[in-house]
């Protein structure tokens, strides 16, 4: 169970989509998705840019009360969590990452931990590579896109994945070689739908039994055959006889 | 036959109807937070010495619900319980099991906004998440039904003369469904629909995070005529994280026997 899901972002993506798909696939219920965006493994060549549109978006998240429909983002589920993921923020920083937005947390009131992004995050780190199961976005930088897709792959789970470009071979490269259960080509790495997207990972993602797919209820049964003579006596007793 | 499945519409609310709709069941759902929820056991209500807090994550002092802790006494009456139904609910006809999920969806969507409420009060979820949540759960129950019914048609076999061949796909017996808090509607009654649709008998025991969620989907349940005992609803044993291992254990026994646990979390 579980995931360290990247999002790619090439050289040639529409920024402002990808950024946008970023933010919603790290942040949706405060990052505590198994199929979240823990890892935006973007491209050097736009690296710069989409640091900054990152942290543009992740600014205008509000946290608070979900009473209140003004509030995009709300509380982590409990105080084990809490400490847990700020563990990991501190973490991340001690291992040289760069806090581009949120960083801080209030446990006063409620578990409320700020939509945090860490920029300059090494590959092979510790939040590059451990679930963190919360508001919290790693951004690695890759050379190129073979580097981007060597990044991505390299995890012990394998859950979602997303790619953004505008390039057809890059997207078909990602389709043969991203190893993920659940892979999305220029949208958002959540938000599987019922039969639409039958859901499970790979690796210690799961066993890839797909949630909302034809061959999930095979999980609950087992098939029993049975083979009869044609031709035997098959006789029927008379309503009401004893047998 | 049920009509071709369609994925449940998510809700607009920048119509104000629909933001209406939400305020007053948030409105609702709050008069409700602090009760307390008994296990239920083949049906039958059952409080012990000891609760289990269900609390507001933005709010320490917001009681959502108090739940009644089991005793590994109970955990094994509940899997005892699970395996005596599962010797009738077997032999319900798959078409009877389908129609029961689509009626407990239907009952969902009449009340969406409140099973959205109480994720709002219980983990925190924005309107939007709790919102795609209660309607992914719809969907499984649409879904899963649907799919019973195709598992339970004439199954594809090769032709030979002299034999008549078929193919059944049976239940495996108990099942312990321990589902995560993060979708706390939607995959609980995913698991717990997939289990029941197939014939099987469930022990549910929800997230000591999430459980009021899940108490009113069983409650759903019973509304929809589920038989007492096909779904028996938990909390965890009293003093120690035991609930997996006494389940397990419990249904252990059964190995060799129709209805041996197949534990699933």
């Amino acid at each position: 169970m579980g995931g360290k899901d990247a999002i790619i972002v090439a050289d040639d993506a529409d920024l402002e989509e990808a950024a946008a798909g970023v933010v919603q696939s790290a942040f949706g219920f405060q990052g505590q998705k198994c199929s979240a965006c823990s890892r935006a493994i973007i491209d050097a060549r736009v690296y710069d840019p989409m640091l900054e549109k990152i942290a543009e978006r992740t600014a205008k998240i509000k946290l608070g009360d979900p009473t209140d429909n003004g509030n995009t983002m709300s509380a982590v589920i409990n105080d084990k969590a809490f400490k847990t993921i700020n563990g990991y923020i501190e973490k991340g920083k001690a291992e040289g990452g760069r806090v581009i937005a949120g960083g801080g947390s209030d446990g006063e009131q409620g578990f409320f931990i700020e939509p945090t992004v860490i920029a300059d995050v090494k590959a092979g780190s510790t939040i590059e590579q451990e679930e963190i199961f919360g508001p919290v976005l790693a951004v690695i930088k890759a050379n190129d896109y073979d580097d981007a897709l060597r990044i991505a792959n390299d995890t012990q789970f394998g859950l979602t994945g997303a790619v953004y470009s505008t390039d057809e071979a890059k997207l078909d490269r990602a389709r043969n070689e991203f190893h993920v259960g659940n892979l999305y080509l220029n949208r958002k790495c959540t938000g599987a739908l019922v039969g639409v997207h039958p859901f499970g990972g790979f690796n210690m993602s799961g066993t890839d039994s797909k949630a909302g797919g034809r061959d999930y209820l095979l999980l609950f049964m087992q098939a029993k055959v049975s083979s009869e003579r044609v031709g035997a006596t098959r006789k029927r007793a008379e309503a009401g006889t004893a047998i | 036959m049920p009509t071709e499945f369609r994925n449940e519409p998510l809700t607009d609310f920048s119509k104000e109807e629909n933001a209406q709709a939400m305020r007053a069941a948030l409105d609702k759902v709050k008069t409700q937070l602090g009760n307390e929820y008994p296990l239920v056991i083949g049906g039958k209500r059952i409080k012990t010495g000891a609760t289990l807090d269900s609390i507001n994550p933005v709010k320490h002092t917001e009681l959502v619900g108090k739940f009644y802790k089991a005793t590994k006494e109970l955990a094994n009456q509940a899997v005892e319980t699970a395996y005596e139904t599962f010797q009738t609910w077997r032999n319900v006809p798959a078409a009877e099991r389908a129609e029961l999920l689509f009626r407990v969806a239907a009952l969902m969507r009449e009340r969406k906004h409140e099973f959205s409420a109480w994720m709002i009060y219980e983990v925190a979820k924005t309107w939007p998440e709790a919102d795609g949540d209660t309607a992914e759960a719809i969907d499984f129950l649409e879904f899963y039904g649907r799919e019973m019914l195709r598992y339970a048609s004439d199954q594809p076999l090769v032709k030979i003369t002299g034999e008549q061949n078929h193919l059944d796909y049976i239940p495996l017996g108990v099942g312990a469904v321990i589902p995560p808090w993060n979708f706390p509607c939607a995959i609980m009654a995913g698991m717990t629909a997939a289990a029941i649709v197939t014939g099987n008998t469930v022990v549910l025991k929800p997230s000591s995070d999430a459980p009021a969620i899940a108490y009113k989907f069983f409650e759903l349940l019973e509304e929809a005529g589920l038989p007492p005992g096909v779904v028996n609803f938990m909390q965890r044993t009293r003093g120690e994280n035991a609930t997996r291992a006494t389940l397990g254990k419990a249904c252990g026994r059964r190995d060799g026997r129709q209805g041996r646990n197949h534990c699933r979390g």
